[in-house]
């Protein structure tokens, strides 16, 4: 059963283990793909994960009850992400080189379309249920590219409401992100 | 155009995906001609997530993030634990070495000067004595050893021992759970055995030679 995240943060409060768990699978990814896709290491973006929901532990009992986790822990996740592209971008430039011919700044720079991209859709998907979250993270970015047999198999779905359901599920996202602004790559 | 043909969310996605026959492929096509501005936006929305999708990169961190974070959250669940209410037992004697059949011919323990032991039991410890009996001066020591049936460290424990309402002396236990009480005079003693988060009461130790 599909737990809200009022739900989520009543049973943490509680003590509830597996509360907490439901949580980490909901958020993990979405959390984890923010710094990935800012590009940082593996590494990295395990540390940003961590230290996203250690701050959520340590808020747990001061949050409202009604707040949105995903935008919380995107906004965390993202601050602390910026903290350490900057010092790993200190540490890059060498200030006796030309600015402009520094590949980690250039990088940053063109990374920014990407960014947007890879924000709006983490969003898209956070807004989701997680049956539907699911289903579009595993149709349209596992690397695996699971046929819809391997789907229907791996999320115990009929292989025949796959189809429908992806976009059912896609039209949802889109009437979720009605109000937010679409990223630069679709001016 | 008629809001019947206008091409639904679903075949839109399925037409972009390339997933309809050429036939129903066509005839999307044809209808998105004259669609009308609310399906053009569905159309570009479609695109640029099928488009943008190609560049993000979603993945499970590694299974260690997991397991530090089910750690952390068990020190979370662990400090808001309430605290367990102090309880206090009533100790039973429930086995005294001078209350044995003595074996013909032998003198009793406290007469030889040998130990006689004492054994208390309560649901949270039992508590073993020793007590002996030094002739010259007429004295008592009394060793003792506490077995906590739960997880409390052995060496957790304070002994109190009472005489009348005053205290006579006090001990704490070392790791084997082990305790002293020396040069103690014949009388009627109260022990009070106490951890933080229990206490044990033993209302009799009679120490006579």
């Amino acid at each position: 059963m599909s737990q809200t995240d009022r739900d989520l943060i009543r049973a943490c409060r509680s003590g509830d283990t597996r509360a907490w768990e439901r949580l980490l699978d909901k958020y993990e990814r979405l959390v984890f793909a923010i710094s990935l896709n800012y590009g940082l290491t593996t590494d990295e973006a395990a540390d940003i994960t961590q230290i996203t929901f250690t701050i959520l532990l340590q808020n747990l009992d001061t949050l409202p009850d009604d707040i949105r986790l995903s935008p919380w822990l995107a906004t965390v996740a993202r601050r602390h992400t910026w903290r350490l592209l900057a010092q790993n971008r200190r540490e890059a430039v060498n200030p006796d080189e030309d600015l402009a011919g520094n590949e980690a700044l250039g990088g940053i720079v063109d990374d920014r379309e990407r960014w947007e991209r890879a924000e709006w859709i983490i969003q898209g998907l956070s807004m989701l249920d997680e049956r539907c979250r699911q289903l579009l993270l595993a149709l349209y970015f596992d690397a695996e590219q699971p046929s819809y047999a391997d789907v229907a198999d791996r999320l115990n779905m009929p292989i025949g409401s796959i189809g429908p359901t992806r976009a059912r599920c896609l039209e949802r996202m889109r009437q979720s992100l009605q109000t937010v602004e679409l990223p630069a790559a679709a001016h | 155009m008629n809001k019947s043909n206008v091409p639904r969310f679903s075949e839109l996605l399925d037409w972009l995906e390339g997933k309809l026959p050429p036939d129903k492929a066509l005839a999307v096509a044809e209808r998105l001609q004259s669609a009308d501005a609310a399906t053009q936006a569905d159309l570009d929305w479609l695109r640029l997530f099928l488009q943008a999708r190609q560049s993000v990169q979603f993945a499970s961190p590694p299974p260690s993030v997991r397991e530090t974070l089910k750690q952390s959250f068990a020190a979370y669940a662990e400090a808001r634990e309430p605290p367990t209410p102090f309880q206090r037992w009533l100790a039973t004697l429930t086995f005294d070495s001078r209350a044995q059949p003595v074996t013909p011919g032998l003198r009793s323990a406290a007469e030889e000067g040998q130990q006689r032991q004492l054994i208390y039991s309560t649901v949270a410890a039992e508590i073993a004595l020793n007590v002996r009996f030094l002739r010259p001066d007429g004295k008592f020591i009394v060793t003792g050893q506490i077995f906590p049936l739960a997880d409390t460290p052995t060496d957790a424990f304070s002994i109190q021992l009472l005489r009348a309402a005053g205290e006579v002396a006090l001990a704490t236990t070392d790791e084997l759970g082990e305790f002293t009480f020396s040069d103690l005079p014949a009388g009627e003693y109260h022990m009070v055995v106490s951890t933080a988060l229990y206490e044990v009461f033993i209302p009799s130790v009679l120490l006579r030679p």
